[in-house]
């Protein structure tokens, strides 16, 4: 029985040896690595970046601006309504953060001192989806934001003002890394720059125009924003519609439009409204065909802003809504009506009729196929600013930057649904977030305006 | 491992080197043949005694001199036996008066009950049958105190949810673990999702099988279950949430050399409960009637020659109106489920061995048209005395079972969906066009008939249940046993979205493939040594040691193809588009355990257990956590001379802290697939134009976990009262998940949505009752009646945050509506959403439209019902009829009526044919006044009382009760056969949920949309209804 008993011990001791091994093949996941290439990151910042062009804030942008009208049939009913829970953006909130964001500052904190390159581009879009933020949200985490790792949990609210001043900052330092020699970048962007294919001159000229974008959203804060976008612009390269910043989809399965993806699964949600396609037709617009699908009685029409229940009228067209359509981040007809709005508030009318007809031009040739000048001749002439803003507002249909515009300007012309003297001026902050940080401000009321709406 | 095994192999078949001049060996068992552990024998006028060991089996040495043996156990008559020529002595023991049960502890440790320190419940066979369902989990329901099973839906092979006690965790299960014959089994629901879908899949889909589904109740003796952590310290991690021990039926020792038992019986199944619709408005909108859908004529939406999109709201004119006619849809639909169940058991015994061997197949099929469950399961169990020492104990089950699952939930082809919101004017059973696609009256939604017929989800299920045990018999102090189990299946699921259909996963409306391959093992050895012994004639001991070595392996297989070229070829070679994922997931746990007893003149029992375990989902270099346990009971009643009044007194006490492991790999923050999408599609997800997408996970890893610790405290009585006529059990527990393993919420700001780690800390206290009466034991008539009830208390005590204040993290994400979430000061799974205004005296604060508007959300209900209790009545008249019924009850628990607020805002309720009036909604106005502003009905049904603007605190409907007559049986015994053949005939009738009473607006309000697999309860959104079932039985044994 003794040695029976020494050889368990033994051999109970071996068995535990292996165990152990054992268990240090099983630490790490056969899934999912730790840790990444940069060029699966970008990738990844980009796509998030197509999604939030195409998402749910692109299309309450365009209810509240009133190209389409939310219908009963689903959500945007009630937002239509201006009815809007402190839930309803979460997903928005939460794709712009914890993956537009946070995987840019990982190519920036990480792999951004030995690729310059990388970093540029990952700078860019972070300068994107930090706007895009603060244009809906106003005072929102940034400075101390996307720390979680290290064990920072509740990230401070930043005021615009300072918001603003990062997104420019964060602009200057991208074109300064991407007019780094090739030579510096231990890796280079390629295939998997999905929007210019490395291309670094093109990301400069984009970097640029964005500038000037985000300047020109600042012209109601005095200051020199406008001559300071003025500048931006000219040294933009951003010549021509080869120089657009795409949102690119194939129709593929993880990769199909989300305007396309929308109406197949949430049809009747939107419609047309009213106010869009009356103003389109009314100006006899060639890119209402392709904006718009014809309705049961083969007309285009919409329902009106306080209609929430009728479906019966013009749905989005196939310009838009197909599997595999071109989207744009920044594009070259807003490039000259960003120009067109600069001249004509430094008082230089030609200038601004040049470039809103070249942004006319760039417009049709993209909706239509080809270019009607007498349609275009037609508005031009006598533009005013208002005519400016009309026509991108007609021309960046389904975008985000037709509400921005309206909050700045208050053009278009409309009118609040019935029961209200304004339409919302931001959407509220998401209950998870006030759910889990301290520091989140007080709910702000949806006709509080941000600090840029003076 | 494989040293290990040679090593206990050469152990157990080493031969004994001990010899006596005579020893005496034997079998006690009870009068249904099942061995009694511990039961004392003792060589009469001697000091010479042993005790029956697990198996019942006793070795003794008798000195010469001495023939007579005694025999005594608790609660059977005292034996003395005359030992004769034979070596070998089988003894069965009758009851007797004084009460004793024997019941299955940890380990499956057989103990006489009086001498447990803590609540075990148990059902035996007869009771789990009573019912008639066949998912062992539902058929616990109301028949235990502290376990609270709720069903998923009426659909065949639906899961069935069950907690004890409370529920323990935030964000993991709370699900006990389930040992059958000594081996820890799965008892999973998986819900089988694609790697790119973004969103819960639990929320839409089907509703999955919970896999304890795969065992044939009727093959089951009893179940044990073990509440509290003191009870089951022994298993370690997973035995947190409590433990539901399994055992299945042997092969009796009783005496028959063979007997067979056939049983047949058929169900037929009903709706029980549906919503009353509105049968006086048309489909359309505004008064105005809107015709069914037209594709025009390819058939397929979407595409240039659509005509008509059609509609799926009943806001149109008044029939009466109108030359349309109308249709029962509901009526039209729902089936008579039929189901058939056959089986035959052999069993038989000698004195060496016995075995039993049983076959059932059973073919369901529900109310919703095409749901099916088949399961065939053949069990082969085992035991042969090798030597009077060596015993091999074994059993082997294959289960085959599956069938066909229906779309249900959120989900465009979710058959009760679009049924519920059918037009009253469109009739569903012209399902199909000419080219063979659906035909319906809304062009998103398919046709309810037609994704029956055509939307198939064909789920197979081949396992293997094996274990075997061998035990070595060297001396009373010293039995080593060794047990090998394992769990295998192979779960394989093709799921074909059909032509047209919009469901899915991408919802292209070109036709879908989805083929799972789930492939699960777990595998489990047990190494034990036992022993038991008098250290002196009041001091009785006994002791377990052992070593657990597991390993569980999971592979899920997913590929997709879609956009198909041929309408109906599911084929991948005719898709267009191609995706597929896979996922691993690999675990080891290796344990030490021991487990002492100590028992003084029969009337102190003190049991102290410990055990340390190893897991590798904790960090690799701190990856072991204890468990222990130690429980006391003292028989008062020993002390008692006159046992008139009670005739057994029990007072039992426990303390146990058992460790949980964390999931695993998060230990690290892992880099992941990501998918984007703002709720509304599917949004979008690697490969990418080529592009492989890899971002940081949001969910964040951890190198810090701890296994988390569920400490618990229990006291309790046990009283017998009047012969044992009365008996009451009562225990109150006070349970603390300390160091809770949760997926925590961080601010999204931060860049992440949760991080895993022992952030929160969970308190569940309650009372529980049981009480049993024989209210006539003598004559023709008998009746016994028996009650349970439990009260839980379940609070979050607290969710470590990053700052002082306290935060509100989600369980599980839910509909974008209303959320499952857990703070401090509130149970587990309260729900969140949005409030409406109100002023200073709560009254809603009415604007300019008319309308209440909305407000920030809060906590607005809990779903966790108040207290639920069972009340079982038996009753036989002259010994051979028997009628059993038995009443389930569950007071309070809130219900997110998702289903009601979208069917009043379409115009589909009973409610909203009081349609030609303006409403006005008593609040105040901006000024303070009344209000007196009038609405449409359209806005009051949609946007106050529907969900379209309205707020949550509407759809929440507050205190539901429910009284239910959960099964009824009535069987009659042939006792008087004179047949050779023929030793007995049972014909029974059972009929389930023949009464319900709520006051829940909706259907059965034993819902939950997401099944077993989900941690949300509460969330009604257009569930499968609940059934009514009859089911005749008959059993021959032979």
């Amino acid at each position: 029985m003794k040695k029976l008993s020494f050889l368990i011990i033994i051999l109970l001791g071996v068995t535990f040896q292996s165990c152990k091994e054992d268990f240090e093949d099983l630490v790490n996941s056969p899934n999912s690595p730790t840790e990444v290439p940069p060029s699966s990151l970008l990738s990844t910042a980009e796509v998030t970046t197509f999604f939030v062009h195409s998402g749910t804030l692109t299309r309450i942008s365009s209810i509240f601006t009133q190209q389409l009208t939310g219908t009963s049939d689903g959500q945007f009913g009630a937002m239509n309504l201006y009815t809007i829970t402190e839930s309803a953006y979460e997903n928005d909130w939460d794709v712009l953060y914890t993956n537009a964001m946070t995987n840019t500052k990982i190519i920036i904190d990480d792999f951004g001192d030995e690729n310059p390159h990388y970093k540029g581009m990952a700078q860019v879009l972070m300068a994107v989806n930090l706007a895009i933020l603060t244009d809906f949200w106003g005072d929102v985490p940034f400075s101390d934001a996307l720390d979680a790792l290290n064990g920072s949990f509740s990230p401070t609210f930043d005021s615009q003002t300072d918001v603003y001043a990062s997104v420019q900052n964060l602009l200057t330092s991208a074109i300064d890394n991407l007019e780094q020699p090739a030579s510096a970048n231990a890796l280079t962007p390629g295939a998997d720059d999905l929007i210019y294919g490395g291309d670094v001159e093109k990301w400069k000229a984009a970097a640029y125009l964005l500038k000037a974008r985000y300047y020109l959203r600042l012209s109601e804060t005095g200051g020199t924003n406008l001559a300071d976008a003025m500048t931006a612009l000219d040294k933009s390269q951003f010549t021509s519609a080869s120089n657009d910043m795409p949102v690119l989809y194939d129709g593929g399965s993880t990769s199909t439009n989300q305007y396309f993806a929308f109406e197949v699964q949430r049809a009747n949600y939107l419609v047309l409204n009213k106010f869009f396609v009356d103003m389109m037709k009314n100006a006899n617009d060639p890119r209402l065909p392709f904006y718009a699908l014809p309705d049961v009685n083969n007309e285009f029409t919409g329902t009106d802003k306080d209609d929430i229940v009728t479906t019966t009228v013009s749905h989005i067209g196939p310009y838009i809504a197909s599997p595999a359509a071109t989207r744009y981040i920044i594009s070259y007809e807003e490039a000259k009506f960003i120009e067109a709005e600069l001249k004509m508030r430094g008082s230089d009318q030609q200038g601004a009729e040049d470039a809103l007809r070249a942004a006319m031009e760039a417009s049709l040739s993209k909706v239509t196929g080809t270019v009607d000048n007498a349609f275009i001749d037609g508005i031009v002439s006598g533009a005013t600013l208002e005519t400016i803003m009309d026509q991108k507002y007609i021309a960046l249909f389904t975008y985000m930057e037709p509400y921005h515009d309206y909050r700045r300007t208050g053009f278009p012309q409309i009118t609040p649904v019935t029961g209200f003297t304004e339409i919302p001026l931001r959407i509220p902050v998401p209950t998870s977030e006030r759910n889990t940080n301290p520091n989140t401000p007080a709910a702000q009321g949806l006709f509080a305006p941000v600090w840029w709406d003076q | 491992m494989k040293k290990l095994t040679l090593v206990l192999t050469v152990l157990l078949t080493c031969t004994s080197l001990l010899f006596s001049q005579r020893t005496i060996s034997g079998v006690i068992q009870d009068e249904l043949g099942e061995a009694l552990i511990g039961a004392n024998v003792l060589v009469k006028g001697t000091d010479v005694g042993t005790s029956s060991d697990i198996d019942g089996q006793f070795s003794v040495d008798v000195p010469a001199g001495y023939d007579v043996l005694v025999i005594s156990y608790t609660g059977y008559d005292l034996v003395e036996q005359k030992i004769g020529v034979s070596n070998v002595i089988n003894i069965t023991l009758t009851e007797g008066i004084t009460v004793g049960e024997v019941v299955v502890t940890a380990l499956g440790i057989k103990r006489d009950e009086k001498s447990l320190g803590y609540a075990s419940s148990q059902v035996n066979s007869e009771e789990l049958l009573k019912s008639g369902e066949q998912n062992t989990i539902q058929s616990l329901a109301g028949k235990s105190s502290g376990v609270n099973v709720v069903s998923s839906s009426g659909t065949p092979g639906a899961s069935s949810k069950i907690t004890l006690r409370g529920l323990a965790s935030i964000t993991n299960s709370s699900e006990p673990l389930i040992i059958v014959d000594g081996i820890p089994i799965d008892n999973t629901t998986p819900i089988p999702t694609a790697g790119d879908y973004p969103f819960n899949n639990g929320l839409q889909g089907v509703s999955n099988s919970n896999r304890l589904v795969d065992l044939n109740p009727d093959d089951i003796a009893d179940v044990s279950i073990l509440k509290g952590p003191a009870a089951s310290a022994l298993y370690g991690s997973e035995a947190g949430n409590g433990v539901i021990i399994i055992t299945t039926k042997k092969g009796s020792n009783a005496g028959t050399r063979l007997g067979i038992n056939v049983t047949s019986s058929v169900e037929i199944t009903q709706v029980s409960d549906l919503i009353e619709l509105q049968d006086k408005y048309a489909a359309g909108t505004g008064g105005s009637f809107i015709g069914p859908a037209d594709p025009g004529p390819d058939g397929l939406f979407f595409t240039a020659d659509d005509v008509a999109t059609g509609t799926q709201q009943s806001w149109g004119p008044a029939l009466a109106d109108t030359s349309l006619s109308s249709f029962d849809n509901l009526g039209n639909f729902f089936d008579t489920g039929v189901s058939y169940k056959n089986g035959i058991e052999i069993f038989g015994a000698n004195e060496k061995s016995n075995y039993r061997l049983s076959i059932s197949d059973l073919r369901q099929s529900g109310i919703v048209p095409n749901s099916t469950f088949n399961r065939t399961t053949i069990l082969l169990g085992a035991g042969w005395d090798v030597t009077d020492r060596f015993r091999i104990n074994s059993s082997l089950q294959y289960t085959n079972s599956g069938g066909n699952k229906v779309q249900n939930g959120s989900n465009l082809s979710g058959v009760m969906l679009s049924l519920y919101r059918t037009p009253i004017t469109f009739d569903i059973r012209d399902y199909e066009n000419e080219q063979g696609y659906t035909n319906n009256y809304f062009f998103i939604y398919d046709n309810p008939l037609w994704s029956t017929h055509k939307n198939t989800y064909d789920d197979q299920v081949n396992r293997i249940l094996g274990n075997i045990q061998m035990s070595y018999k060297f001396h009373d102090w010293f039995t080593p046993a060794v047990r090998f189990g394992i769990d295998q299946y192979s779960n394989s699921i093709e799921n074909r979205i059909a032509f047209s259909s919009l469901g899915g996963f991408l919802g292209g409306g070109l036709g879908e493939l989805n083929l799972f391959n789930i492939d699960n093992k777990k595998f489990n050895i047990d190494a034990t040594a036992t022993g038991d012994g008098n250290l002196s004639d009041d001091i009785r001991v006994n002791y377990l040691v052992g070593f657990n070595y597991r390993t569980d392996r999971n592979v899920n297989n997913y590929q997709r193809a879609d956009a198909f070229t041929l309408p109906f070829l599911y084929n991948f070679s005719n898709a267009a588009n191609l995706y597929a994922s896979n996922e691993l997931i690999e675990t080891l746990k290796t344990g030490v355990y021991g487990q002492i007893t100590a028992s003084f003149k029969n009337q102190f029992y003190l049991t102290g257990s410990l055990r340390n375990d190893w897991s590798s989902t904790l960090p690799i270099d701190d990856n072991s956590f204890l468990s222990y346990g130690t429980n006391l009971s003292w028989i008062f009643s020993e002390l008692m001379e006159n046992t008139e009044l009670i005739s057994f007194g029990k007072l039992r006490v426990s303390y146990g802290s058992t460790g949980i492991e964390p999931a695993p790999y998060f230990t690290k923050t892992l880099s992941i697939i990501p998918n984007f999408t703002d709720g509304f599609t599917n949004g979008l997800s690697s490969p990418y134009l080529g592009q492989t997408l890899f971002g940081r996970n949001s969910r964040l890893g951890n190198p810090n976990l701890r296994a988390e610790r569920v400490n618990g405290f229990e006291v309790g009585a046990d009283i017998h009262l009047l012969d044992n006529r009365i008996r009451l059990d009562v225990s109150y527990y006070d349970q603390v998940t300390k160091d809770n393993l949760i997926f925590r919420q961080v601010p999204l700001s931060a860049g992440a949505q949760d991080i895993y780690g022992n952030f929160a800390e969970v308190s569940n206290k309650g009372l529980e009752l049981e009480l049993g009466f024989d209210i006539l034991t003598k004559g023709k008539v008998q009746w016994s009646s028996s009650l349970n009830w439990s009260k839980n208390n379940n609070e979050v005590l607290d969710i470590e945050g990053p700052g002082e204040e306290d935060i509100v993290t989600t369980v599980e994400t839910g509909f974008g509506g209303v959320s499952a979430v857990a703070t401090k000061g509130q149970p587990i799974g309260v729900f969140q959403g949005s409030t409406w205004v109100r002023d200073e005296n709560n009254n809603l604060i009415i604007g300019a439209n008319g309308l209440p508007s909305i407000g920030p959300d809060a906590i607005l209900g809990n779903p966790t019902p108040d207290w639920f209790g069972g009340w079982r009545n038996d009753f036989t008249f002259f010994n051979d009829l028997s009628l059993s019924f038995l009443w389930d009850v569950r007071i309070g628990g809130d219900i997110y009526n998702g289903t009601k607020a979208r069917l009043n805002r379409y115009g589909a309720t009973k409610e909203t044919e009081d349609r030609e009036r303006m409403y006005i909604i008593e609040g105040v106005k901006a000024d303070g006044t009344p209000n007196d502003i009038e609405i449409t009905p359209v806005q009051y049904f949609g946007s106050y009382l529907g969900d379209n603007g309205g707020a949550t605190e509407q759809i929440i409907e507050k205190d539901i009760n429910i009284i239910r007559l959960r099964d009824v049986s009535v069987s009659y015994r042939f006792s008087d056969l004179s047949s050779n053949v023929f030793k007995s005939v049972v014909l029974s009738v059972r009929a389930r949920n023949l009464a319900l009473f709520h006051n829940y607006s909706g259907i059965d309000p034993e819902t939950s949309l997401t099944g077993a697999g989900s941690l949300i309860n509460g969330h009604d959104y257009f569930n499968n209804p609940g059934t009514r079932s009859f089911i005749f039985e008959v059993k021959v044994g032979f």
